[in-house]
C-alpha cells in the first residue's frame, strides 16, 4: 500500500474517479511523520489531533494546484509546521498570553498529558526544549529528531542554511546550559 | 552535540492512544466529507448574499438618482426665464419666441416705461410749477405796493 510514488499518489489524486482512494494512501503514509512534528511543536496529544486533521483538510484543498516544485514531503510538512503555529498563536491570543506563558502552559501540560512518559529522560530534553525560542525549537526539532537536512529545512521554514546552521548551533549550546543547571 | 546524543539516543517522551494511527485516515475523510457539505451551504449563502447585496446597492443607486434629480431639477426651472422678461427670452430662445409675442411684450414695456417715465417727471414738474407760481406771487406782491 506505501509503495506508490509521491507522483503516482498525485496523478491518482488528479483522476476524479480514483481521488479520495489517492488521498487516503496519502494520509497513511505521511500521517505518523506529520503528526511526531507537529506533536513536538504542540506537545499535548488532543491538540496535535486537531492539528494533523487541519493539515490534511488543508492539504486536501491545496493538492491539485501542487506544482512538484518541490517535494511532496516538505510541501506537507510546510503546512503541518504552520498549522502547529498558527495553533499557537490561536492559543496565545485566545488566553491573551505573552509568548512566555504559552511556554509555561505546554511545560504544565507534561503533568497532565496521559500519553506523555513521565518518567523517561526524553521528558527533560522536551522541558528544555521548550525553553528556547520557537524558531530555535522548530530548527532543533526538524535537525536532531528527524535529522533533515539544512535543505529541506530552509525550504519548509523559508529561512537560509546559513540562519539555520546558527540557530541549530545556539540551540544545542542553550540545551546542553540548561540540562546542566538541570 | 555527540554527548547529547549518547543521553537522549532521540527517543521522543510521547505517546498515541491504541490505533490512532490506523483510524486517522477515516477521521479525516469524515472531516473532509463534513466540511465539503459545510462549504457547500456557506457556498450557497455567498451567491445569496452577493445576490441580496447587489439588489440593495442598485436600489439605494436608483433612490440616489431620483433623490438627486429631484433636487436638481427645482432648480434648474428657477433658472428658467419668465415669459415677460423678453429681453432674456428675445436673447435666448429668439428662434422660439413668437412675433406677435414679441411685439406686445415691447409695447407693454414702452407703456410701462413711458408710464414711468411720467410719473419720475411728475415730481419735477409739480416743483417747476410750484417754484412759478411762488415766483408770479411773488411778481403780484411786488406790484401790488
Amino acid at each position: 500500500m506505501d509503495n506508490h510514488t509521491d507522483s503516482e499518489l498525485l496523478v491518482m489524486f488528479r483522476n476524479p474517479d480514483t481521488k479520495h482512494y489517492a488521498f487516503n494512501l496519502l494520509v497513511r503514509k505521511y500521517q505518523e511523520r506529520l503528526y511526531w512534528q507537529i506533536r513536538k511543536i504542540v506537545i499535548n496529544h488532543d491538540d496535535a489531533d486537531d492539528v494533523i486533521q487541519n493539515t490534511f483538510l488543508k492539504v486536501w484543498g491545496g493538492l491539485d494546484n501542487f506544482r512538484e516544485d518541490s517535494q511532496l514531503f516538505t510541501w506537507l510538512y510546510r503546512i503541518a509546521t504552520n498549522e502547529a503555529l498558527t495553533f499557537l498563536k490561536k492559543k496565545r491570543t485566545k488566553l491573551l498570553l505573552p509568548l512566555v506563558d504559552v511556554e509555561q502552559q505546554l511545560m504544565r501540560s507534561f503533568q497532565g498529558d496521559p500519553f506523555i512518559d513521565g518518567d523517561s529522560t526524553a521528558l527533560k530534553l522536551q522541558k528544555a526544549l521548550l525553553k528556547l525560542p520557537e524558531k530555535q525549537r522548530l530548527v532543533f526539532n526538524m535537525k536532531y529528531f528527524e535529522e533533515m537536512k539544512y535543505e529541506e529545512i530552509s525550504e519548509i521554514l523559508g529561512t537560509s542554511v546559513g540562519a539555520l546552521k546558527a540557530s541549530f548551533h545556539h540551540a544545542v549550546k542553550k540545551i546542553e546550559k540548561f540540562l546542566e543547571e538541570d | 552535540m555527540k554527548s547529547m546524543k549518547d543521553k537522549f539516543n532521540k527517543k521522543l517522551p510521547f505517546k498515541v492512544p491504541d490505533g490512532y494511527f490506523d483510524n486517522l485516515p477515516l477521521r479525516v475523510q469524515e472531516r473532509i466529507a463534513a466540511n465539503q457539505a459545510q462549504n457547500k451551504y456557506k457556498g450557497r449563502w455567498v451567491t445569496i448574499r452577493s445576490q441580496l447585496a447587489f439588489a440593495a446597492g442598485f436600489a439605494f443607486m436608483a433612490l440616489l438618482s431620483y433623490l438627486g434629480y429631484y433636487m436638481v431639477h427645482p432648480l434648474i426651472t428657477e433658472k428658467k426665464p419668465i415669459k415677460t422678461d423678453y429681453v432674456e427670452i428675445v436673447s435666448r430662445t429668439i428662434y422660439e419666441f413668437d412675433d406677435i409675442d414679441l411685439f406686445k411684450a415691447i409695447e407693454q414695456k414702452k407703456r410701462t416705461d413711458s408710464l414711468k417715465e411720467v410719473y419720475d417727471e411728475i415730481p419735477h414738474r409739480l416743483y417747476v410749477r410750484s417754484s412759478n407760481c411762488i415766483t408770479i406771487i411773488d411778481e403780484k406782491k411786488e406790484i401790488k405796493p
